[in-house]
Protein backbone atom coordinates (compact mmCIF):
# COMPACT_ATOMS: atom_id res chain seq x y z
CA UNK A 1 0.00 0.00 0.00
CA UNK A 2 1.04 3.09 -1.08
CA UNK A 3 2.13 6.09 1.72
CA UNK A 4 -0.69 8.33 -0.03
CA UNK A 5 -3.46 5.05 0.33
CA UNK A 6 -2.43 4.36 4.30
CA UNK A 7 -2.63 8.44 4.54
CA UNK A 8 -5.84 8.24 2.72
CA UNK A 9 -7.56 5.18 4.97
CA UNK A 10 -5.83 6.78 8.32
CA UNK A 11 -7.09 10.41 8.05
CA UNK A 12 -10.98 9.90 8.27
CA UNK A 13 -10.28 7.37 10.94
CA UNK A 14 -8.41 10.07 13.07
CA UNK A 15 -10.70 12.79 12.00
CA UNK A 16 -13.63 10.61 13.51
CA UNK A 17 -11.45 10.09 17.21
CA UNK A 18 -11.25 13.55 17.31
CA UNK A 19 -14.80 14.00 16.88
CA UNK A 20 -15.42 10.89 19.21
CA UNK A 21 -12.96 13.18 21.77
CA UNK A 22 -14.84 16.39 21.35
CA UNK A 23 -18.14 14.67 21.63
CA UNK A 24 -17.21 13.13 25.14
CA UNK A 25 -15.90 16.68 26.21
CA UNK A 26 -18.89 18.26 25.10
CA UNK A 27 -21.01 15.76 27.03
CA UNK A 28 -19.37 15.28 30.20
CA UNK A 29 -16.37 17.13 31.20
CA UNK A 30 -17.71 20.78 30.25
CA UNK A 31 -21.25 20.17 32.46
CA UNK A 32 -18.49 18.79 34.97
CA UNK A 33 -16.37 21.92 34.48
CA UNK A 34 -19.42 24.22 34.76
CA UNK A 35 -20.51 21.91 38.42
CA UNK A 36 -16.60 22.73 39.48
CA UNK A 37 -17.00 26.81 38.79
CA UNK A 38 -20.32 26.71 40.71
CA UNK A 39 -18.80 25.07 43.68
CA UNK A 40 -15.91 26.93 43.45
CA UNK A 41 -17.96 30.84 43.54
CA UNK A 42 -20.65 29.08 46.32
CA UNK A 43 -17.06 27.80 48.54
CA UNK A 44 -15.67 31.17 47.90
CA UNK A 45 -18.62 33.01 49.21
CA UNK A 46 -18.85 31.17 51.71
CA UNK A 47 -15.30 32.30 53.14
CA UNK A 48 -15.95 35.40 52.41
CA UNK A 49 -19.44 35.91 54.22
CA UNK A 50 -18.66 33.93 56.62
CA UNK A 51 -19.95 29.50 57.09
CA UNK A 52 -22.93 30.98 59.70
CA UNK A 53 -24.07 33.20 57.21
CA UNK A 54 -23.70 30.91 54.13
CA UNK A 55 -22.23 27.71 54.81
CA UNK A 56 -19.32 25.99 52.73
CA UNK A 57 -20.49 23.38 50.29
CA UNK A 58 -18.56 21.17 52.47
CA UNK A 59 -20.65 21.48 55.65
CA UNK A 60 -23.64 21.57 53.21
CA UNK A 61 -23.49 18.33 51.98
CA UNK A 62 -22.06 17.04 55.18
CA UNK A 63 -26.01 18.24 56.54
CA UNK A 64 -27.25 16.21 53.66
CA UNK A 65 -25.40 13.01 54.45
CA UNK A 66 -26.53 13.40 58.10
CA UNK A 67 -29.73 13.67 57.28
CA UNK A 68 -31.76 12.46 54.22
CA UNK A 69 -32.76 9.00 55.07
CA UNK A 70 -32.96 9.48 58.87
CA UNK A 71 -32.72 12.44 61.24
CA UNK A 72 -32.00 12.99 64.67
CA UNK A 73 -32.33 16.29 64.51
CA UNK A 74 -35.70 15.97 63.39
CA UNK A 75 -36.85 13.55 65.34
CA UNK A 76 -35.61 15.20 68.49
CA UNK A 77 -37.81 17.72 67.38
CA UNK A 78 -40.77 16.22 66.83
CA UNK A 79 -41.05 16.61 63.19
CA UNK A 80 -40.89 12.98 62.31
CA UNK A 81 -40.69 9.80 63.88
CA UNK A 82 -36.97 8.83 62.25
CA UNK A 83 -37.16 10.03 58.77
CA UNK A 84 -35.30 12.69 57.10
CA UNK A 85 -35.37 15.06 54.52
CA UNK A 86 -36.64 12.36 51.62
CA UNK A 87 -40.18 12.17 53.21
CA UNK A 88 -40.71 15.61 53.48
CA UNK A 89 -39.49 16.36 49.65
CA UNK A 90 -41.30 13.19 48.82
CA UNK A 91 -44.18 15.35 49.24
CA UNK A 92 -43.63 17.87 47.81
CA UNK A 93 -42.84 16.11 44.58
CA UNK A 94 -46.09 14.39 45.05
CA UNK A 95 -47.86 17.39 45.20
CA UNK A 96 -46.25 18.70 42.08
CA UNK A 97 -46.36 16.21 40.09
CA UNK A 98 -50.15 15.56 40.50
CA UNK A 99 -50.65 19.42 40.52
CA UNK A 100 -48.79 19.73 36.73
CA UNK A 101 -50.51 17.05 35.59
CA UNK A 102 -53.98 18.17 36.55
CA UNK A 103 -53.40 21.39 35.69
CA UNK A 104 -51.43 20.62 32.39
CA UNK A 105 -54.27 17.98 31.41
CA UNK A 106 -56.82 20.38 31.79
CA UNK A 107 -54.84 23.57 30.28
CA UNK A 108 -54.32 22.21 27.30
CA UNK A 109 -57.49 20.47 26.42
CA UNK A 110 -59.77 23.65 27.39
CA UNK A 111 -56.49 25.41 25.51
CA UNK A 112 -57.32 23.02 22.25
CA UNK A 113 -61.40 23.02 22.61
CA UNK A 114 -61.40 26.22 22.43
CA UNK A 115 -60.01 25.83 19.29
CA UNK A 116 -62.66 24.06 17.99
CA UNK A 117 -65.64 25.67 19.97
CA UNK A 118 -66.39 28.77 20.42
CA UNK A 119 -68.27 29.04 23.59
CA UNK A 120 -65.16 27.00 25.17
CA UNK A 121 -63.42 29.74 23.90
CA UNK A 122 -65.78 32.60 25.02
CA UNK A 123 -65.93 31.47 28.45
CA UNK A 124 -62.14 30.25 28.96
CA UNK A 125 -60.28 32.78 27.13
CA UNK A 126 -61.80 35.92 29.34
CA UNK A 127 -61.02 33.61 33.18
CA UNK A 128 -57.23 32.80 31.97
CA UNK A 129 -56.85 36.68 30.64
CA UNK A 130 -58.26 37.40 34.35
CA UNK A 131 -56.48 34.98 36.06
CA UNK A 132 -53.20 35.00 34.54
CA UNK A 133 -52.69 38.51 35.21
CA UNK A 134 -53.48 38.04 38.87
CA UNK A 135 -50.35 36.95 40.79
CA UNK A 136 -50.77 33.65 41.91
CA UNK A 137 -49.00 33.97 45.42
CA UNK A 138 -52.06 36.73 45.98
CA UNK A 139 -54.42 33.62 45.95
CA UNK A 140 -52.41 31.39 48.23
CA UNK A 141 -54.02 32.32 51.72
CA UNK A 142 -57.58 32.06 49.90
CA UNK A 143 -56.36 28.34 49.21
CA UNK A 144 -55.28 27.63 52.68
CA UNK A 145 -58.25 28.93 54.16
CA UNK A 146 -60.47 27.04 51.76
CA UNK A 147 -58.97 23.54 52.13
CA UNK A 148 -56.76 23.60 55.26
CA UNK A 149 -52.94 22.98 55.52
CA UNK A 150 -53.20 19.34 53.81
CA UNK A 151 -51.30 18.69 50.77
CA UNK A 152 -54.89 19.49 48.43
CA UNK A 153 -54.16 23.64 49.24
CA UNK A 154 -50.59 22.50 47.41
CA UNK A 155 -52.30 20.51 44.61
CA UNK A 156 -54.60 23.07 43.70
CA UNK A 157 -52.32 26.08 43.90
CA UNK A 158 -50.04 24.35 41.72
CA UNK A 159 -52.65 22.80 39.25
CA UNK A 160 -54.20 26.38 38.44
CA UNK A 161 -51.24 28.02 37.87
CA UNK A 162 -50.28 25.25 35.45
CA UNK A 163 -53.73 25.06 33.92
CA UNK A 164 -53.59 29.14 33.51
CA UNK A 165 -49.96 28.93 31.96
CA UNK A 166 -50.39 25.59 29.80
CA UNK A 167 -54.47 27.32 28.21
CA UNK A 168 -52.53 30.28 27.02
CA UNK A 169 -49.88 28.57 25.10
CA UNK A 170 -51.25 25.52 23.82
CA UNK A 171 -54.24 27.90 22.38
CA UNK A 172 -51.55 29.93 21.31
CA UNK A 173 -49.93 26.74 19.41
CA UNK A 174 -52.73 25.52 18.07
CA UNK A 175 -53.28 29.14 16.65
CA UNK A 176 -49.89 28.81 15.27
CA UNK A 177 -50.19 25.80 13.81
CA UNK A 178 -50.76 26.21 9.70
CA UNK A 179 -54.11 26.60 8.88
CA UNK A 180 -53.56 23.66 6.13
CA UNK A 181 -53.07 21.03 8.38
CA UNK A 182 -56.87 21.16 9.92
CA UNK A 183 -58.21 22.21 6.28
CA UNK A 184 -56.26 18.69 5.02
CA UNK A 185 -58.33 17.09 7.98
CA UNK A 186 -61.27 18.60 7.28
CA UNK A 187 -61.30 17.49 3.15
CA UNK A 188 -60.40 14.26 4.23
CA UNK A 189 -63.09 13.49 6.91
CA UNK A 190 -62.05 14.77 9.80
CA UNK A 191 -64.00 16.46 12.16
CA UNK A 192 -64.68 17.91 15.83
CA UNK A 193 -62.66 15.67 18.33
CA UNK A 194 -60.78 13.68 15.84
CA UNK A 195 -59.32 16.92 14.69
CA UNK A 196 -58.27 18.08 18.02
CA UNK A 197 -56.56 14.52 18.82
CA UNK A 198 -55.29 13.43 15.81
CA UNK A 199 -53.81 17.60 14.44
CA UNK A 200 -54.28 20.01 17.49
CA UNK A 201 -52.56 17.34 20.20
CA UNK A 202 -49.72 16.38 18.42
CA UNK A 203 -49.02 19.20 16.54
CA UNK A 204 -48.82 21.63 19.11
CA UNK A 205 -46.69 19.75 21.13
CA UNK A 206 -43.23 21.38 20.23
CA UNK A 207 -44.47 24.61 21.10
CA UNK A 208 -46.30 23.49 24.63
CA UNK A 209 -42.83 21.92 25.50
CA UNK A 210 -41.37 25.41 26.60
CA UNK A 211 -44.45 25.98 28.37
CA UNK A 212 -44.46 23.00 30.11
CA UNK A 213 -40.77 23.02 31.47
CA UNK A 214 -41.26 26.75 32.70
CA UNK A 215 -45.40 25.57 34.80
CA UNK A 216 -42.81 22.70 36.03
CA UNK A 217 -40.00 24.58 36.94
CA UNK A 218 -42.42 27.19 38.90
CA UNK A 219 -44.39 24.70 40.33
CA UNK A 220 -41.58 23.72 42.79
CA UNK A 221 -41.46 27.11 43.99
CA UNK A 222 -45.16 27.77 44.06
CA UNK A 223 -45.44 24.62 46.35
CA UNK A 224 -42.26 25.41 48.59
CA UNK A 225 -43.88 28.89 49.23
CA UNK A 226 -47.34 27.61 49.72
CA UNK A 227 -45.77 25.02 52.17
CA UNK A 228 -43.98 27.96 53.99
CA UNK A 229 -47.16 29.57 54.37
CA UNK A 230 -49.26 26.57 56.03
CA UNK A 231 -48.31 22.98 56.26
CA UNK A 232 -47.01 20.46 58.56
CA UNK A 233 -45.03 18.91 56.04
CA UNK A 234 -42.64 19.30 52.72
CA UNK A 235 -39.32 20.84 52.06
CA UNK A 236 -41.39 24.45 52.52
CA UNK A 237 -42.42 23.52 55.94
CA UNK A 238 -38.56 22.95 56.26
CA UNK A 239 -36.89 25.55 55.33
CA UNK A 240 -39.33 27.57 57.03
CA UNK A 241 -38.83 25.64 60.33
CA UNK A 242 -34.82 26.14 59.90
CA UNK A 243 -35.13 29.57 59.40
CA UNK A 244 -37.11 30.48 62.47
CA UNK A 245 -34.43 28.22 64.12
CA UNK A 246 -31.67 29.93 62.70
CA UNK A 247 -30.01 26.88 60.91
CA UNK A 248 -28.35 27.96 58.08
CA UNK A 249 -26.94 24.79 56.88
CA UNK A 250 -30.62 23.25 57.04
CA UNK A 251 -31.89 25.76 55.09
CA UNK A 252 -29.12 25.52 52.04
CA UNK A 253 -29.89 21.47 52.13
CA UNK A 254 -33.00 21.80 51.59
CA UNK A 255 -32.85 24.46 49.02
CA UNK A 256 -29.95 22.60 46.95
CA UNK A 257 -32.05 19.21 47.47
CA UNK A 258 -35.02 20.80 46.03
CA UNK A 259 -33.01 22.02 43.27
CA UNK A 260 -31.84 18.98 42.31
CA UNK A 261 -34.83 17.18 42.50
CA UNK A 262 -36.19 19.63 40.12
CA UNK A 263 -33.61 19.32 37.42
CA UNK A 264 -33.80 15.44 37.66
CA UNK A 265 -37.42 16.33 36.85
CA UNK A 266 -37.03 18.79 34.04
CA UNK A 267 -34.40 16.42 32.21
CA UNK A 268 -36.91 13.79 32.85
CA UNK A 269 -39.77 15.94 31.50
CA UNK A 270 -37.15 16.77 28.55
CA UNK A 271 -36.89 12.89 27.47
CA UNK A 272 -40.43 12.77 27.65
CA UNK A 273 -41.22 15.99 24.83
CA UNK A 274 -37.99 14.13 22.91
CA UNK A 275 -39.68 11.16 22.42
CA UNK A 276 -43.64 13.01 21.26
CA UNK A 277 -41.96 14.81 19.45
CA UNK A 278 -39.82 12.23 17.53
CA UNK A 279 -40.90 13.07 14.06
CA UNK A 280 -39.59 16.54 14.21
CA UNK A 281 -36.28 17.36 13.58
CA UNK A 282 -35.08 19.13 16.97
CA UNK A 283 -36.53 16.16 18.98
CA UNK A 284 -34.66 13.91 16.92
CA UNK A 285 -32.01 15.62 18.48
CA UNK A 286 -33.59 16.01 21.65
CA UNK A 287 -33.52 11.98 21.43
CA UNK A 288 -29.95 11.41 20.74
CA UNK B 1 -74.47 5.91 7.71
CA UNK B 2 -75.53 2.23 6.65
CA UNK B 3 -74.09 0.94 3.88
CA UNK B 4 -76.49 1.42 1.52
CA UNK B 5 -77.12 4.78 2.16
CA UNK B 6 -73.63 4.93 1.62
CA UNK B 7 -73.56 3.20 -1.42
CA UNK B 8 -76.80 5.26 -2.43
CA UNK B 9 -75.20 8.76 -1.44
CA UNK B 10 -71.85 7.76 -4.14
CA UNK B 11 -74.30 6.64 -6.69
CA UNK B 12 -75.39 10.44 -6.45
CA UNK B 13 -71.99 12.12 -6.85
CA UNK B 14 -71.35 9.79 -9.58
CA UNK B 15 -74.03 10.41 -11.49
CA UNK B 16 -73.67 14.67 -11.34
CA UNK B 17 -70.43 14.64 -10.80
CA UNK B 18 -69.73 19.06 -9.91
CA UNK B 19 -72.15 21.96 -10.63
CA UNK B 20 -71.09 25.38 -9.83
CA UNK B 21 -73.83 27.66 -10.25
CA UNK B 22 -73.85 31.43 -10.34
CA UNK B 23 -70.67 31.20 -7.65
CA UNK B 24 -69.85 34.85 -6.23
CA UNK B 25 -67.13 35.54 -3.21
CA UNK B 26 -66.96 38.88 -2.49
CA UNK B 27 -64.77 39.77 0.17
CA UNK B 28 -64.17 43.04 2.13
CA UNK B 29 -60.75 44.55 2.32
CA UNK B 30 -59.38 45.80 5.13
CA UNK B 31 -59.46 49.47 3.57
CA UNK B 32 -63.31 48.96 3.32
CA UNK B 33 -63.82 48.46 -0.31
CA UNK B 34 -65.21 45.13 -2.25
CA UNK B 35 -62.80 42.74 -3.84
CA UNK B 36 -65.01 40.02 -6.62
CA UNK B 37 -62.95 37.08 -5.95
CA UNK B 38 -65.46 35.52 -7.82
CA UNK B 39 -67.85 36.83 -10.29
CA UNK B 40 -70.85 34.77 -11.42
CA UNK B 41 -69.32 31.71 -12.26
CA UNK B 42 -71.10 29.00 -13.54
CA UNK B 43 -70.04 25.19 -15.16
CA UNK B 44 -70.50 21.76 -14.53
CA UNK B 45 -67.57 19.24 -14.37
CA UNK B 46 -68.88 15.85 -15.76
CA UNK B 47 -68.08 13.11 -14.14
CA UNK B 48 -64.45 11.79 -14.71
CA UNK B 49 -63.22 14.73 -16.23
CA UNK B 50 -59.59 16.15 -15.81
CA UNK B 51 -60.52 19.90 -15.17
CA UNK B 52 -57.58 22.65 -14.88
CA UNK B 53 -58.35 26.01 -13.94
CA UNK B 54 -55.52 28.48 -15.21
CA UNK B 55 -54.96 31.94 -14.16
CA UNK B 56 -52.72 34.53 -13.15
CA UNK B 57 -52.10 34.33 -9.23
CA UNK B 58 -54.76 36.59 -6.96
CA UNK B 59 -57.01 36.02 -9.43
CA UNK B 60 -59.18 33.30 -7.66
CA UNK B 61 -58.35 30.06 -8.82
CA UNK B 62 -57.73 28.84 -5.70
CA UNK B 63 -60.62 30.21 -4.29
CA UNK B 64 -63.23 28.35 -6.64
CA UNK B 65 -61.35 25.65 -5.49
CA UNK B 66 -61.98 25.92 -1.55
CA UNK B 67 -65.34 27.17 -2.57
CA UNK B 68 -66.18 23.57 -3.89
CA UNK B 69 -63.95 22.24 -1.10
CA UNK B 70 -66.38 24.26 1.18
CA UNK B 71 -63.58 25.50 3.36
CA UNK B 72 -65.14 29.00 1.71
CA UNK B 73 -68.67 29.92 1.39
CA UNK B 74 -69.65 31.61 -1.38
CA UNK B 75 -71.62 34.86 -1.02
CA UNK B 76 -73.70 34.11 -4.07
CA UNK B 77 -74.83 30.90 -6.41
CA UNK B 78 -74.10 27.36 -4.97
CA UNK B 79 -72.17 24.23 -5.75
CA UNK B 80 -73.68 20.76 -6.11
CA UNK B 81 -72.02 17.69 -5.76
CA UNK B 82 -74.32 14.75 -7.04
CA UNK B 83 -77.98 15.80 -5.83
CA UNK B 84 -76.51 17.46 -2.58
CA UNK B 85 -75.68 21.22 -1.96
CA UNK B 86 -71.86 21.91 -0.94
CA UNK B 87 -72.38 23.36 3.05
CA UNK B 88 -68.79 22.31 4.14
CA UNK B 89 -66.17 20.65 3.74
CA UNK B 90 -66.15 16.40 3.48
CA UNK B 91 -63.75 13.26 2.31
CA UNK B 92 -66.14 13.02 -1.06
CA UNK B 93 -64.28 15.91 -1.81
CA UNK B 94 -60.50 15.83 -0.76
CA UNK B 95 -58.01 18.13 -1.70
CA UNK B 96 -54.29 17.98 -2.10
CA UNK B 97 -53.13 21.45 -1.33
CA UNK B 98 -50.53 23.62 -2.40
CA UNK B 99 -48.28 23.92 0.62
CA UNK B 100 -46.76 20.82 2.24
CA UNK B 101 -50.04 18.92 4.28
CA UNK B 102 -48.20 15.92 4.70
CA UNK B 103 -48.57 15.44 8.67
CA UNK B 104 -45.48 15.35 9.78
CA UNK B 105 -45.89 13.55 13.03
CA UNK B 106 -47.55 10.51 11.60
CA UNK B 107 -45.94 7.75 10.20
CA UNK B 108 -46.37 7.74 6.09
CA UNK B 109 -49.05 5.12 6.46
CA UNK B 110 -50.83 6.83 9.09
CA UNK B 111 -51.26 9.89 7.02
CA UNK B 112 -52.37 7.60 4.03
CA UNK B 113 -55.03 5.71 6.71
CA UNK B 114 -56.31 9.16 8.15
CA UNK B 115 -59.55 9.46 5.48
CA UNK B 116 -60.02 5.98 6.07
CA UNK B 117 -59.67 6.03 9.94
CA UNK B 118 -62.14 9.14 10.05
CA UNK B 119 -64.53 7.35 7.49
CA UNK B 120 -64.58 4.46 10.46
CA UNK B 121 -62.92 1.44 8.06
CA UNK B 122 -61.61 -1.38 10.05
CA UNK B 123 -57.88 -1.70 10.60
CA UNK B 124 -57.51 -4.69 8.21
CA UNK B 125 -59.49 -2.55 5.54
CA UNK B 126 -56.62 0.48 6.10
CA UNK B 127 -53.88 -2.04 5.68
CA UNK B 128 -55.17 -3.11 2.77
CA UNK B 129 -55.65 -0.06 1.13
CA UNK B 130 -52.55 2.23 2.49
CA UNK B 131 -50.56 -0.90 0.81
CA UNK B 132 -52.64 -0.60 -2.79
CA UNK B 133 -51.98 2.91 -2.52
CA UNK B 134 -48.45 3.64 -1.27
CA UNK B 135 -47.72 0.66 -3.93
CA UNK B 136 -49.15 3.13 -6.80
CA UNK B 137 -47.13 6.15 -5.65
CA UNK B 138 -44.02 3.99 -5.31
CA UNK B 139 -43.64 4.26 -1.80
CA UNK B 140 -44.26 0.96 -0.26
CA UNK B 141 -41.01 0.74 1.43
CA UNK B 142 -41.19 3.94 3.12
CA UNK B 143 -44.15 3.11 5.18
CA UNK B 144 -42.77 3.61 8.40
CA UNK B 145 -41.22 6.73 7.82
CA UNK B 146 -41.27 10.27 9.24
CA UNK B 147 -42.34 12.49 6.67
CA UNK B 148 -39.48 14.28 7.58
CA UNK B 149 -37.44 11.94 5.87
CA UNK B 150 -38.93 12.20 2.47
CA UNK B 151 -38.34 14.37 -0.07
CA UNK B 152 -40.72 17.14 -1.01
CA UNK B 153 -41.49 15.02 -4.24
CA UNK B 154 -42.31 11.85 -2.20
CA UNK B 155 -44.58 14.16 0.34
CA UNK B 156 -46.11 14.92 -2.94
CA UNK B 157 -47.07 11.52 -3.30
CA UNK B 158 -47.58 10.86 0.03
CA UNK B 159 -50.87 13.55 -0.31
CA UNK B 160 -51.94 12.29 -3.29
CA UNK B 161 -51.99 8.65 -1.62
CA UNK B 162 -53.82 9.78 1.42
CA UNK B 163 -56.50 11.29 -1.37
CA UNK B 164 -56.81 8.62 -3.34
CA UNK B 165 -57.29 5.88 -0.37
CA UNK B 166 -60.06 7.61 -0.26
CA UNK B 167 -62.06 6.59 -3.33
CA UNK B 168 -64.07 9.68 -3.65
CA UNK B 169 -65.54 10.64 -6.87
CA UNK B 170 -63.78 14.08 -6.97
CA UNK B 171 -60.39 15.05 -5.92
CA UNK B 172 -59.11 18.86 -5.37
CA UNK B 173 -55.67 20.10 -6.25
CA UNK B 174 -54.13 23.38 -5.54
CA UNK B 175 -51.21 23.74 -7.29
CA UNK B 176 -50.05 20.68 -5.96
CA UNK B 177 -46.66 20.12 -7.39
CA UNK B 178 -46.03 24.45 -7.88
CA UNK B 179 -42.95 23.97 -5.26
CA UNK B 180 -41.32 20.86 -6.93
CA UNK B 181 -38.63 21.03 -9.28
CA UNK B 182 -39.35 20.58 -13.21
CA UNK B 183 -38.42 16.66 -13.02
CA UNK B 184 -40.05 15.97 -10.28
CA UNK B 185 -43.06 17.73 -11.54
CA UNK B 186 -42.76 15.68 -14.19
CA UNK B 187 -42.68 12.43 -12.91
CA UNK B 188 -45.70 13.32 -10.46
CA UNK B 189 -47.55 14.68 -13.62
CA UNK B 190 -47.30 10.95 -14.97
CA UNK B 191 -47.99 9.43 -11.82
CA UNK B 192 -51.06 11.44 -11.57
CA UNK B 193 -52.54 10.59 -15.34
CA UNK B 194 -51.72 7.13 -14.58
CA UNK B 195 -54.08 7.03 -10.86
CA UNK B 196 -56.62 8.91 -12.94
CA UNK B 197 -56.49 6.60 -15.75
CA UNK B 198 -57.25 4.00 -13.11
CA UNK B 199 -59.65 5.50 -10.96
CA UNK B 200 -61.30 8.17 -13.28
CA UNK B 201 -62.17 10.14 -10.54
CA UNK B 202 -63.14 13.94 -11.39
CA UNK B 203 -60.09 15.99 -10.77
CA UNK B 204 -60.47 19.55 -10.05
CA UNK B 205 -56.43 20.89 -10.65
CA UNK B 206 -55.66 24.57 -10.25
CA UNK B 207 -52.79 25.92 -11.84
CA UNK B 208 -50.93 28.83 -13.24
CA UNK B 209 -48.61 26.86 -15.52
CA UNK B 210 -50.40 26.31 -19.10
CA UNK B 211 -47.64 23.31 -19.92
CA UNK B 212 -48.83 21.59 -17.00
CA UNK B 213 -53.07 22.45 -17.64
CA UNK B 214 -51.88 20.93 -21.11
CA UNK B 215 -50.63 17.80 -19.96
CA UNK B 216 -52.89 17.02 -17.73
CA UNK B 217 -56.16 18.59 -18.77
CA UNK B 218 -59.50 17.69 -20.81
CA UNK B 219 -60.82 20.67 -20.12
CA UNK B 220 -59.30 23.90 -18.90
CA UNK B 221 -61.43 27.16 -17.16
CA UNK B 222 -59.59 30.28 -17.72
CA UNK B 223 -60.03 32.87 -14.65
CA UNK B 224 -59.52 36.71 -15.08
CA UNK B 225 -60.41 38.86 -12.39
CA UNK B 226 -63.00 36.11 -10.65
CA UNK B 227 -64.93 36.05 -14.30
CA UNK B 228 -64.70 32.37 -15.80
CA UNK B 229 -63.64 33.90 -19.49
CA UNK B 230 -63.55 30.83 -21.54
CA UNK B 231 -64.15 26.86 -21.21
CA UNK B 232 -61.71 24.98 -23.66
CA UNK B 233 -61.74 21.42 -24.13
CA UNK B 234 -58.70 19.81 -25.38
CA UNK B 235 -58.70 16.89 -27.42
CA UNK B 236 -54.66 16.39 -27.87
CA UNK B 237 -54.31 13.08 -28.03
CA UNK B 238 -52.25 11.43 -24.59
CA UNK B 239 -49.35 10.90 -23.60
CA UNK B 240 -49.00 14.63 -23.97
CA UNK B 241 -45.35 14.78 -24.79
CA UNK B 242 -43.44 17.26 -26.04
CA UNK B 243 -43.71 16.02 -29.28
CA UNK B 244 -47.91 16.72 -29.23
CA UNK B 245 -47.33 19.89 -26.91
CA UNK B 246 -45.24 21.19 -30.12
CA UNK B 247 -48.11 20.63 -32.57
CA UNK B 248 -49.79 23.78 -33.81
CA UNK B 249 -52.88 23.01 -32.04
CA UNK B 250 -51.69 22.60 -28.99
CA UNK B 251 -49.57 26.35 -29.77
CA UNK B 252 -52.59 27.73 -30.46
CA UNK B 253 -54.53 26.58 -27.49
CA UNK B 254 -51.67 28.26 -25.62
CA UNK B 255 -52.17 31.30 -27.59
CA UNK B 256 -55.90 31.37 -26.92
CA UNK B 257 -55.13 30.59 -23.30
CA UNK B 258 -52.38 33.84 -22.91
CA UNK B 259 -55.36 35.77 -25.13
CA UNK B 260 -57.75 35.30 -22.64
CA UNK B 261 -55.65 36.26 -20.10
CA UNK B 262 -54.53 39.52 -21.27
CA UNK B 263 -51.04 38.81 -23.15
CA UNK B 264 -52.67 39.82 -26.47
CA UNK B 265 -51.17 37.25 -28.22
CA UNK B 266 -52.66 36.49 -31.88
CA UNK B 267 -54.63 34.03 -32.46
CA UNK B 268 -56.04 32.18 -35.65
CA UNK B 269 -59.60 32.43 -36.57
CA UNK B 270 -62.11 30.08 -34.29
CA UNK B 271 -63.22 27.78 -36.71
CA UNK B 272 -59.53 26.76 -37.79
CA UNK B 273 -58.42 25.96 -33.97
CA UNK B 274 -61.51 23.53 -34.23
CA UNK B 275 -59.96 21.83 -36.89
CA UNK B 276 -57.28 21.26 -34.71
CA UNK B 277 -58.66 20.16 -32.11
CA UNK B 278 -59.12 22.46 -29.97
CA UNK B 279 -62.95 23.57 -29.00
CA UNK B 280 -64.13 26.57 -26.65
Amino acid sequence: MTERAEQAKTTPASGGGRRRVSSVVAAIVIPLLGIAIFLGIWQGLSSWAGVYTMPSPTITFRHIADNLVHSDYLESHGLSTGAGYLSHIGFTVRNVLFGVAIGAALGVSVGLLSMRSKVVAEIATPLAATFGAAPIFVAAPFFLIWFGIVSTAQVLMVSFYTAILMYIFSRRAAENLAAQFVESALTLGGSGWSIVRRIYVPGTVPEVRGAFRVALAGAWGLAAISELLGSEQGAGFLIKFFATAFVIDGMFALTFLLGIVAVIFDRLAVLGFAYLTRWSEAGRRLAL
Amino acid sequence: MGAEDAKRVGEQVRAGAVRVDHVSCVFEHRKGHLVNALDDVTFTAEPGEFVCVVGPSGHGKTTLLRVVAGLQPPTGGSVMTGERSVAGPGADRPMVFQQDTVFPWMHVRDNVEFGLLSRGASKADRKEQSDRWLKAVGLEEFADSWPRELSGGMRKRVALAAVLALDAEVALMDEPFGSLDYFTRRSLHELLLELWAETRTTIFFVTHDIEEALILADRILLLRSGKLVDDLRVSLPRPRDEDVRARSEAVELQKVILHHLGFGAEITDERSLRDEGVTG
